[in-house]
């Protein structure tokens, strides 16, 4: 039986904004239904490194590679729709559609925009809040509903590579618990996941592996457990105390 | 009363024709965020072909407008083609001010190979349809102006209802809002644009047919809807469609009283005089949003 | 050796003032090449344009100030100038220094409303306060700026000069005119001021946060630039004799923008670059009048396009690039050159 090409390979890769360099040589590689998370202190790239796969950022160095196909000169549209899924940070929703528009763009691509009846009604059961608001103004709603509404946005169609870029950020834990719900839903379906988090509670249960980013380099690489046990990188990064 | 219902008329028909150029530029700006100067010479060209098509080759009037459509559309994707798609993501420089001089750029030379090829001459074109009724007192209501008035309605309604009903009308509308995000769904930017621009142009030209049958065609025709476009479109607020709309006619209002109370001559300084009002009071105009324009 | 000011030092580089004055000298020799005084009198308003256009890179390219509306302050200094002679009996220099003023006061009005505008609105604010402008103009019927058809019969210099030592004249205190306002501005843009200025541009936050307050140095820069275009005016109603309210039009407002943009925007040998280029465009097309609009809108497209930083800033990469090769080659010889100990490398110092 031939192995399959990694969901995402991306091997050597720099890249950042005008003359500032903010990841360097980064090599990441995804397999069929991993999940993988980064994490590392702020502004050392993370948020970079998601854009620069996504496409909203090019690559100075390396290659990327979604399905063993290269992707390095494809625009961020045409790697959406191939199926690559970014839910950036800071939501990005579209402030004047309501919570419903906000939902069917995210079925916009051809093929998911024929189900996006009942993909709506799906992402409404996930988030009950959002039922109650589906008529209401984007730029109208609280932190949290915002933030359901660009996780509920990313789940209107079946992706094959995932980035989520802190989903847990600002949020109070109840809602976390539903993202999180909802995020776990999804790697049960088989999707690669790459996720960027700080709230490790939630890490340790939802990841295969762990990549630690500093400085814009990938520093350690290992499983959740690992990393947990290492002091240095446990208290600085994943918010656990010492026993 | 006359000179009320006489400038009620005047304000429908101008305001209907504004409204068309003004709801492209409008449009375009809110997409691709850029302030298109070559729609003046999208109206001059849809003119020209109103012309040509009835005039020279004694097509009727509808022909005529498909014609003058389909030439501007075509116009106008290539001028995105060549004026703004080379320059996004550029960088090193400022998008809006650089397509503001492409466009401009543009513009020149359309109107200069116009004026080559036709000769600076006015062509005088030959009613859409003939025939008037009287409304009050010796003030009429031409048919021209009620089917004008009428086609850039239905059209503005049309363009209404594709933006809130249709799948791409969203993504149009997405893209306005965000565009990265509106990236991030899948939305082909790169091929909407295009389309867009070329869309938004064909309003401008059909605007041109109905302008050259209410006073004629020549290579100059373009630059006064340009400029009153921008007043129009500032006024209603950049990007934003109802605005344009609304803008329009209060535009096509103020100019058909000053011209009727005052004189001709001094409609344009006062239209100005209100963009200036305007851009110092309240730059964002009727319907657009501060934090876009305030540094 | 005496310290000199970090600006003079970075402005007036040996090379820099060499192969300048070079280009200078050569530029005066001109009229005696081609004695002319069509042709001179062609060159005469290429200095005009490099006063005028200069001033606009300065606030376009340099302070960021997306002004469309320059032309009004060129006019403004030029039918300053020119009513200070016609109405006041002015002398022709007291006369310039008051098209300089005009300029200047008409800038710092125009500055005022842009102060909180984003970009794009500045563009059309400048822009409609610039139609305006003309169009009162246009309309003038009280006899002060002559309306439509201009204002003529101004004083001129050297009229007991025969045609072509007139054009010569015109021409020499021209250049000496647009040296100077070259010069002046390459030196001001890397002053603090310049820099502070600079700042505002690129990064407003940033300028905030070091104590600088853009608007102040917005207006400063409305002042200078509005200084140079009526200095621009003047000059041009003193050498034609008259003014008219054409010269604000689209056309050459099209033309001038050409210029600048093609030359390279901020970049402060590229108003210069793109006056002569553009120049020199409209004379090889003299016989197709016609054309012109067309082969420069191609020109500026073009430009715009491929380079869109203009030919001077393309001018600077490239020599950026010979000189890194050439450090490159230093460096290969001295890895491959093994240094003797001794004498031999004591001398490398």
């Amino acid at each position: 039986m031939a192995e399959a090409e990694p969901v995402l390979s991306v091997r050597g890769v720099s890249a950042g904004y005008g003359e500032t360099t903010v990841i360097r040589d980064v090599d990441v590689t995804i397999e069929r239904g991993e999940t993988l998370v980064f994490v590392g202190p702020n502004g050392h790239g993370k948020t970079t490194l998601l854009r620069t796969i996504s496409g909203l950022i090019g690559a100075s160095t390396g290659t990327i590679e979604l399905d063993g196909v290269r992707v390095n000169g494809v625009r961020a549209e045409d790697r959406a729709a191939r199926g690559l899924l970014h839910i950036p940070q800071g939501d990005h929703l579209f402030p004047g559609f309501t919570v419903e528009e906000n939902l069917l763009m995210g079925a916009f691509p051809r093929t998911a925009w024929r189900g996006r009846g009942e993909a709506l009604d799906r992402v409404l059961g996930l988030f009950p809040t959002l039922r109650d608001r589906r008529s209401q103004l984007a730029h109208t709603l609280s932190g949290g509903e915002r933030r359901q509404v660009a996780i509920g946005r990313g789940l209107m169609r079946d992706p094959t590579l995932l980035l989520i870029d802190e989903p847990s950020l600002g949020l109070g834990p109840m809602i976390v618990e539903t993202v999180y719900e909802a995020i776990g839903q999804i790697a049960a379906q088989d999707v690669a996941i790459l996720l960027v988090e700080e709230n490790f509670t939630h890490i340790e249960e939802l990841a295969d592996r762990v990549c630690v980013l500093e400085m814009g380099r990938v520093v350690r690489t290992g499983l959740p457990a690992e990393l947990a046990a290492d002091d240095t990188i446990a208290q600085s990064y994943l918010g656990v105390l010492e026993p | 009363m006359t000179d009320l219902i006489s400038i009620l008329v005047s304000t429908v028909v101008l305001g209907s024709i504004y409204g068309l150029v003004a709801i492209g530029m409008t449009l375009i700006y809110g997409i691709l965020r850029v302030l298109d100067m070559s729609q003046g010479s999208m109206v001059m060209v849809g003119g020209f072909v109103g012309w040509a098509v009835m005039t020279s080759a004694g097509l009727s009037p509808l022909i005529a407008i498909v014609a003058a459509f389909a030439a501007t559309f075509a116009l106008g994707v290539i001028t995105q083609l060549v004026s703004v798609q080379p320059l996004l993501g550029k960088r090193g420089v400022e998008f809006e001010m650089i397509t503001f001089i492409t466009t401009f750029a543009v513009a020149m030379i359309i109107a200069n190979l116009a004026l080559q090829i036709a000769g600076p001459s006015q062509r005088s074109v030959p009613p859409l349809v003939d025939g008037s009724v009287e409304l009050y007192d010796g003030v009429s209501l031409s048919y021209q102006s009620m089917i004008m008035a009428g086609v850039a309605i239905a059209l503005m309604v049309a363009l209404g209802l594709y933006l809130t009903r249709s799948r791409y009308g969203m993504a149009i509308r997405a893209v306005a809002q965000d565009l990265d995000a509106a990236r991030l769904q899948g939305v082909p930017i790169r091929r909407l644009f295009p389309i867009v621009m070329g869309f938004a142009s064909a309003l401008a030209g059909i605007a041109g047919v109905f302008l050259a049958a209410q006073y004629f065609a020549s290579p100059s025709a373009g630059e006064l809807p340009l400029l009153i476009a921008l007043i129009v479109v500032v006024f209603g607020g950049l990007g934003s469609l109802p605005g344009a709309l609304v803008a329009a006619y209060a535009i096509g209002l103020i100019q058909a009283t000053a011209s009727t109370l005052i004189g001709t001559t001094w409609s344009l300084p006062i239209l100005y005089g209100v963009i200036l009002l305007v851009l110092v009071v309240r730059p964002q105009g009727l319907f657009g949003q501060a934090r876009e324009v305030r540094l | 050796m005496t310290a000199r000011p970090t600006a003079l030092r970075a402005t007036f580089t040996p090379t820099k003032v060499a192969v300048s004055v070079a280009l200078v000298i050569l530029a005066a020799l001109i009229p005696f090449i081609y004695p002319s005084p069509y042709g001179i009198g062609v060159m005469v308003t290429m200095a005009i344009l490099v006063v005028l256009n200069a001033s606009w890179n300065f606030l376009l390219g340099y302070a960021g100030v997306w002004s469309f509306g320059h032309l009004a302050l060129y006019a403004a200094g030029g039918y300053g100038a020119g009513i200070l002679m016609v109405h006041a009996s002015f002398g022709v220099v007291p006369a310039m220094l008051g098209g300089v003023v005009a300029g200047a006061l008409f800038a710092v009005l125009l500055a005022f409303p842009t102060l909180r505008l984003y970009g794009i609105y500045t563009s059309l604010l400048t822009f409609a306060a610039a139609q305006v402008f003309q169009l009162v103009i246009q309309n003038d019927d009280t006899g002060t700026t002559g309306g439509a058809f201009g204002l003529p019969s101004v004083d001129t210099l050297f009229g007991s000069l025969d045609p072509l030592w007139n054009a010569r004249a015109y021409y020499w205190l021209y250049l000496l005119l647009a040296v100077a306002t070259v010069a002046f501005i390459a030196w001001l843009v890397r002053s603090p001021f310049g820099l502070a200025l600079r700042m505002t541009r690129d990064s407003l936050v940033y300028a905030s946060a070091r104590g600088i307050d853009p608007l102040r140095y917005r207006v400063a820069a409305f002042a200078i630039s509005g200084a140079l275009a009526g200095l621009a005016g003047g000059m041009y109603t003193v050498f034609n004799g008259s003014i008219a309210p054409n010269v604000m039009g689209l056309t050459p407002l099209s033309i001038y923008v050409t210029m600048i943009v093609v030359g390279g925007l901020g970049h402060v040998s590229g108003p210069v670059v793109g006056t002569i280029l553009i120049s020199l465009v409209q004379q090889a097309l003299i016989d197709h009048p016609g054309a012109q609009l067309t082969v420069l809108g191609a020109i500026l497209l073009l430009i715009v396009v491929f380079f869109p930083r203009g030919i001077a800033d393309q001018a600077a990469g490239v020599q950026r690039r010979v000189e890194a090769w050439m450090d490159e080659g230093d460096d290969d010889d001295d890895r491959h050159e093994p240094v003797p100990p001794g004498p031999a490398a004591g001398s490398r110092a």
